[in-house]
């Protein structure tokens, strides 16, 4: 990074949390710093939510996978519209007018404490283990790409997340949210467009789009139906709504943004626009993605993108590397002459050159790829999440680098601290305020309240610095993440339905459904998309069966 | 109840919904879905060689 790049990305996290902590003066009261007063307008909690959900990783994450596998991701998002319409019509009345400061407080509202007590302690357990995770990954990727010890890039992230959040509350939360999503636009667009004008000028866009098309890249849409397939239209419509219905309706680092609303007609809107935006949003991000292996057509990409990796392999002088790394530039050389004659010669034979040499080159990557882990000991070796960060730096001008740099600090920010404050906020609520420390004063919850921030905060600190001793607990942290969902989002369903159903009908619902996803993640193959589902099904029967003669809901209205 | 637990009330319910109705605000969000999804079906068949 150069010196312009570096003023840039200080001047946007110094702006921005400054910004930030200046709308969120006066958050004394428990009601102002755990939901700003419910005052926020539907754009600020609109913009939160999509930071919320974008975080470092999705950011370089879904441009990596737009390069190696195309499109065909953005399929995920497709049940989104469809939950946000689901909460905005069912679940937003019922948390404005009950007047909650979390999700699971409405369900003792509804049930009885235990059920709320068990989602509120799932919800600790998937959000804790995540909140370290959202900090170690993506610093893992820029110590690499900056050349930063680790250790120093968590602590400069962790201790700006931190601090700005135990200070200000949510109010500093989510209006440097709104600010860091706006970062993120202005990153994906400048990355977009400086994909577009690095193709040679004898290529056109289209022509970049016909390029990642024959090598497989361009799609969109699957129709073909398949439970092992995650990436399909009807795994992104059913399974996709039921996870993201889970996500934005019952984890409470989503459902405490729209909480702060001050109508019901502001939490609507504010989902609907996250509804209209994010599908062609996602689309944008992995074209970019698509248009990045477009321009390494014509630009020798490096064989391993990881640069860690990349110069420790080429200082070991292992004569086998060495001539992986040139049959790989000659193939480079090969697939380049052939993509150039394509905006000319557009007919099968010189596209199946192309894709013949694009064939080639990914063969001999891999051939790398198993001496990186054959080095390591067999360890899984993956450059996806460097790919976009790779570009960037190389290739991108200066001044856009600081920029999609803050892009990408915005991301990882707007992710943890949206997670420390609900962390926080159930941590006091739901067993602080209910259990240890009853009748006490708001000051003393709001006190409560910071300490409570910054315990967490120095957790994922602390977790994410020992990230590279974890190993394969991280993939397990994602994995046990997605077996919880479907039970929690089936108490919500029993919650919010006119059904009678008694407490202990949704306490053993949702015991039945974890052991169910528990199950159907064991015995089968079944993509995880589908574990929401399966979930949730559960729960609701074993709820309805066991707890049916209980009270119901008040009508939405 | 909600003044009373959240010790604030500075919101209103009563504003008018944008489209008249919050029915047509969600069947106009689905529209939109729909949109896009054909658009990239388009797409994916204009640009995904069959394979």
């Amino acid at each position: 990074m150069r010196g312009i790049d570096w003023a840039v990305l200080i001047a946007s996290l110094v702006a921005i949390i400054g910004y930030g902590l200046y709308r969120s003066r006066g958050s004394k009261t428990v009601a102002s710093y755990l939901l700003a007063g419910r005052t926020m307008h539907w754009w600020v909690i609109g913009l939160s939510i999509m930071a919320t959900q974008a975080s470092a990783i999705t950011f370089i994450g879904t441009t990596g996978q737009g390069y190696v596998d195309g499109l065909r991701f953005v399929q995920f998002y497709f049940g989104l519209p469809i939950a946000m319409v689901i909460i905005s019509a069912i679940a937003v009345p019922l948390f404005f007018r009950s007047g909650v400061y979390t999700a699971y407080e409405y369900l003792e509202s509804r049930f009885d404490a235990k059920t709320r007590t068990l989602a509120s302690l799932i919800f600790l357990v998937q959000r804790g283990l995540g909140v370290g995770l959202a900090l170690y990954a993506p610093a893992v990727v820029l110590s690499v790409i900056m050349g930063w010890p680790e250790p120093l890039t968590i602590t400069t992230m962790g201790g700006l997340v931190v601090a700005y959040t135990v200070i200000g509350g949510i109010k500093a939360v989510m209006w440097t949210d709104a600010q860091q999503m706006m970062v993120m636009f202005a990153g994906i667009l400048a990355a977009f467009l400086a994909a577009v004008w690095g193709l040679p000028s004898d290529v056109s866009f289209l022509d970049a789009i016909h390029l990642a098309g024959i090598s497989g890249k361009m799609r969109a849409v699957d129709l073909s139906f398949d439970w092992q397939n995650r990436y399909n239209l009807w795994s992104g419509l059913i399974g996709g709504s039921f996870l993201a219905l889970s996500y934005f309706g019952t984890d409470q680092s989503q459902v405490q943004r729209y909480l702060t609303g001050k109508s019901i007609r502001h939490m609507r809107i504010s989902l609907l626009f996250n509804a209209v935006v994010k599908v062609p949003l996602q689309f944008m991000i992995l074209l970019t993605g698509a248009l990045v292996f477009a321009f390494f057509v014509f630009v020798e990409p490096p064989m391993l993108f990881n640069t860690v990796e990349r110069t420790r392999m080429e200082g070991r002088l292992d004569p086998t590397y060495e001539a992986v790394q040139t049959r790989y530039h000659a193939a480079w050389s090969t697939r380049s002459e052939a993509a150039r004659k394509l905006p000319h010669e557009r007919d099968a034979a010189s596209e199946n050159a192309f894709v013949a040499a694009n064939a080639e080159v990914g063969a001999i990557r891999q051939e790398a790829i198993a001496l990186v882990e054959q080095s390591n000991h067999g360890a899984t070796y993956n450059d996806t999440n460097y790919i976009f960060l790779n570009f960037v730096i190389s290739h991108l001008p200066a001044g856009l680098v600081g920029l999609i740099m803050a892009a990408v600090f915005a991301a990882a920010m707007s992710s943890i601290s949206a997670e420390l404050n609900s962390l926080a906020t159930v941590t006091v609520i739901d067993h602080y305020r209910r259990y240890l420390a009853r009748g006490r004063t708001d000051m003393h919850y709001a006190r409560a309240a910071r300490i409570s921030t910054a315990f967490w905060g120095l957790y994922a600190t602390v977790f994410a610095s020992f990230g590279g001793q974890l190993g394969s607990l991280i993939e397990a942290v994602n994995m046990v993440g997605s077996l919880f969902y479907g039970s929690m989002l089936g108490a919500f369903v029993l919650a919010f339905s006119r059904w009678r159903v008694s407490g202990n009908g949704a306490f053993a619902g949702m015991l039945a459904g974890l052991g169910a996803v528990a199950l159907t993640a064991r015995l089968t193959d079944v993509s995880y998309l589908w574990y929401n589902l399966v979930g949730c099904l559960v729960t609701v029967a074993v709820g309805l069966i066991i707890g049916r003669g209980g009270s119901k809901a008040a009508p939405v209205a | 109840m909600r003044s009373v637990v959240s010790g604030v009330d500075s919101g209103s319910e009563e504003e008018p919904p944008p489209l008249g109705s919050w029915g047509s605000v969600y069947a106009a969000v689905l529209a939109h879905l729909a949109f896009w999804i054909l658009l990239f079906h388009l797409f994916t068949v204009r640009f995904d060689p069959p394979s």
